[in-house]
Parts: C-alpha cells; structure tokens; sequence
C-alpha cells in the first residue's frame, strides 16, 4: 500500500517589515509586492497596540472597527458554541492578521480574539484600510486569495470533524502545530494548554487528555508538563490519515 | 439579467455597469453539472435563480458541501486561488446564472476595486457560515443539527405555500446527512420522528415543514 500522505498546510514567505521597527521579521505575505510609497501609507494608517497575556482583542458579536497585524506573541481566534463550549478556529502569530475576514461583511466580528502569550499589534481602521485596498489593487487580490484559502481550509476542516475520529484530528494537529511552529529539542515550540489542544480538535479535554495519553503509551509522542514532543512522526502521520479536502492554509 | 443589476445595487454605479457588460447568461436544467472538480478554472458564476450543490470528493463518494442560492458566487474561491476546480457544482433546480471569465474579471478589478471587495464580502459571508457549522458539528447534537439545517435551508430556498413551507429541493439522505455532517442512517431515523410529532411531511425526496414555529424551538 502506498505510503498516506499527511496534507500540512505551508505557509508563504512573509513580506519586508512594513512597519520599519528594527527586528520585525516581516509581515503577512498579502503586502509582498507593495511598493516603498504603498509601504509608507500603510505604516501611516498602523496604531501601535498591546496586550498581556490571556487578554481579549475583541468579541464575537460586537463592532469591527478594523483589523489586526500581529508583530509578536499569539493570539486565538475563538468561536462560541452552545452551552459555554468554544471551538478555536486558527492561532495567529507574528506577521499574521487578525480580523482581517470582518473587514468587508457589515463589520461585526464573527468571533473572539484573545491573547495567548504578552502580544503587540498593529491595529488599521477599517475604512482607512478599504480605501488602502480600493488604492491598491494588487494587494486586495492577495487578500482575497488569503481568505479564498481560508475557505477551502476551513471546507476541509468541516468536512474532518464531520467524517473524522477524535484519534485523527489530534494527530493531525499535532503535526500541523510541529509544523507551523516548529521544534526545539524535539517539543513543539508552543505552549498551548490540554483545553486548547482540545477546542483546536473539536474534541472534549477529557478525550484529549485520554487519547494523548494513548498516543504516549503508543511512543509516538512524550509529555512533559506542557511541552508535547513528537518521537515517531511516521507513526502520527499514519493516525492522521490523509484528508481528501486539502487544507492550504489557516487549518490552525 | 435583471437581477444581476439587483444582486450587485450595493456596488457604485460604474463598477456594476462594467459587470453587467461582461455577464454572459447560462440557463440549465436541474441535475446538469455546471463544473466538475478538477475542470480548469476560467471564471466565476453568479447565481440569478434556481438552486446549485457543490460537491467535494472524499473517500470515493461525493459530499454535498454547500447550498448556492440567487445572489451568491460559485468558483469563485478558485479563481484566485487555484487553477483547477476544487469542487463539482450541479444544478438543483432550474437555474440561471451570470457568467464571468477570468480575464474579464481580472480587467473589471483592476479598474474597479470595488468589484472586487463585493467579492471579499460573499467569502466573509461563506467564511462566517463554515465556521458556524464548524462549532455546531463539534457541539450540536445531531438531530438539532438537521431540524436547524432543515429550518435554514426552507428560509432560504422554502416555498410558502397554505400546508406549510415546501422544500423543493430534491436531495438524497446521503445528501442531507453531508450538509448536516452525520451519518445516512440517523438522518433517517431524525426525518421520521420529525414526521412522527406532525412537524414535516416526507414527499418523496422533497420535505414540507407543516410546524415551522414548533422547529425553530426544538432547536
């Protein structure tokens, strides 16, 4: 049998620092391209702001006023079920936007924003940044290639919780976090808590807990306090099962 | 194309004439496959009547992965993002569609930005649907599911008639249990206890909400 191919998404190489602050490592890959003058209009339209940890950017429900550059720390991209439960829908890091999906669609936002770790931002009006748009267009068609993506990702993320085990989605989630950011001696360089590992899964944190347990016992990953290491990656991959529906970017 | 003009009043003038100008109309009848995945992507339709399914192949069968009514875009997602159709779309109804190529497009954006955040809209108005049935896969039970997705889909697509609203879309139980995100078989047994209360009525495969009012609190 042919070796199953794990769909992970891959990120784009992020754009030059439009900010122009010494030590940012560049911006999301929609302003590739945007010319010095561009550069200069979209740094004029930025408000510096920041967060501590476990803080709320903005609530589903109420007004966008506008979108969000990420220049360093996390945040989490929450979405209300019933009954108090929570699914998180993507995590966002440095270079990333947040709330950029808002900005067109009578501007009320369709979910939460909380920090996972201390974060600053950039924060652009929504109107000054349409006209940018209207200004630009090469830029509004990398938007919108961003958020068509985002659609089949999240196309194919439904069509995984509908069709798919609990085993599986962890396993590909894992793997997709390894992947995004990374490992330092062999645990994945984020510190994300049972809970959220289980809102990102669509999975209850006792199953989470249980089927990481398992995965542990089965040596295909080691736990330590909050640190998850992937010791058999083949092995996860094989859990993981392909998803038919590729899923290109913003799975997390 | 009466109803083009319609679909796109929110559009400033110049932007929604240039549409207009290049729109090619498409009539078909019901179950005829406008696109199939796969098929190269050379422009996007705008839904003016009728109903259309898109498809997503998984696991060798085809998942009903969406509904496209009037006024809502199909292909589009590729056309910036692809070079191949990533789903199938077939007609549910009798349909109309506004057809756009992609170099007509590409000039229609180019001088006129506007079309293209009209665009950016629809995604964000798709975008917020999937993540909403995103949370109700994972947190609704199942049976709420389908009764929301049946209220949904009469508001939307439902004809209102003395015996209730019909709703005159002619899909499978593998079909309904895709959109629902369950399996075939509880979409059965769900259907039939709705019919039991003497909420819905099953016709064939199509289905009369007769309690509207009784649906919308069992969910």
């Amino acid at each position: 049998m042919a070796q199953k191919r794990v769909a992970i998404q891959t990120e784009r190489p992020k754009s030059p620092p439009i900010c122009g602050v010494e030590g940012c490592a560049g911006c999301s890959w929609i302003f590739t391209g945007l010319e010095r003058e561009g550069q200069q209009e979209l740094r004029r339209l930025m408000r510096s702001v920041e967060y501590g940890e476990d803080e709320a950017i903005f609530h589903e429900g109420t007004p966008a006023f506008g979108f969000f550059i990420i220049c360093s720390g996390k945040a989490k991209l929450i979405k209300q079920g019933p009954a108090g439960k929570r699914q998180i829908l993507k995590i966002v890091g440095p270079g990333e936007l947040l709330g950029e999906e808002n900005l067109f669609d009578g501007g009320t936002h369709t979910a939460s924003a909380r920090t996972i770790e201390p974060t600053r931002a950039r924060f652009i009006k929504r109107e000054d940044f349409l006209d940018f748009l209207v200004r630009h267009p090469m830029i509004a068609l990398q938007l919108a290639e961003k958020v068509a993506r985002e659609l089949q990702g999240f196309q194919a993320k439904l069509i995984e919780t509908a069709y798919e085990g609990c085993r599986a989605r962890l396993a590909r989630l894992l793997l997709a976090l390894a992947e995004k950011y990374g490992t330092v001696e062999g645990a994945i360089h984020a510190h994300i808590s049972r809970t959220d590992l289980a809102e990102m899964a669509g999975i209850s944190t006792e199953t989470a807990i249980r089927t990481l347990g398992e995965f542990e016992e089965r040596g295909l990953i080691s736990l330590k306090r909050r640190k998850i290491a992937i010791l058999d990656r083949p092995g996860l991959e094989e859990v993981a099962a392909p998803l038919a529906a590729e899923p290109i970017e913003n799975l997390l | 194309m009466q109803e083009l003009a319609r679909w796109l009043s929110s559009l400033e003038p110049a932007a929604r004439e240039a549409v207009m100008a290049q729109a090619h109309g498409v009539a078909l009848p019901p179950e005829t496959e406008v696109y199939a995945q796969g098929d190269p992507v050379e422009g996007m339709y705008i839904v003016l009547e009728g109903v259309v399914k898109e498809l997503a192949a998984e696991e060798g069968c085809l998942r009903l992965v969406r509904l496209v009514g009037p006024g809502e875009v199909l292909g589009a997602g590729e056309l910036f993002s692809e070079t191949v159709q990533t789903m199938s779309a077939v007609t549910v109804r009798p349909t109309r569609l506004a057809w756009l190529s992609q170099p007509d497009l590409h000039e229609i954006f180019a001088r006129h930005p506007s079309a293209l955040l009209w665009v950016m809209q629809q995604f964000s108005t798709q975008l917020g649907e999937l993540r909403s049935a995103l949370v109700e896969t994972v947190y609704v039970e199942s049976a709420a599911r389908l009764t929301r997705k049946l209220v949904s889909i009469a508001e939307r697509f439902g004809e209102r008639t003395p015996h209730g609203v019909l709703i005159d879309i002619k899909l499978s139980r593998d079909e309904w249990a895709a959109l629902a995100g369950m399996a075939p078989e509880t979409v059965s047994r769900v259907l039939h206890d709705l019919e039991r209360r003497g909420w819905i009525a099953l016709e064939g495969r199509r289905i009369r909400l007769l309690e509207e009012e009784k649906l919308r609190v069992h969910v």
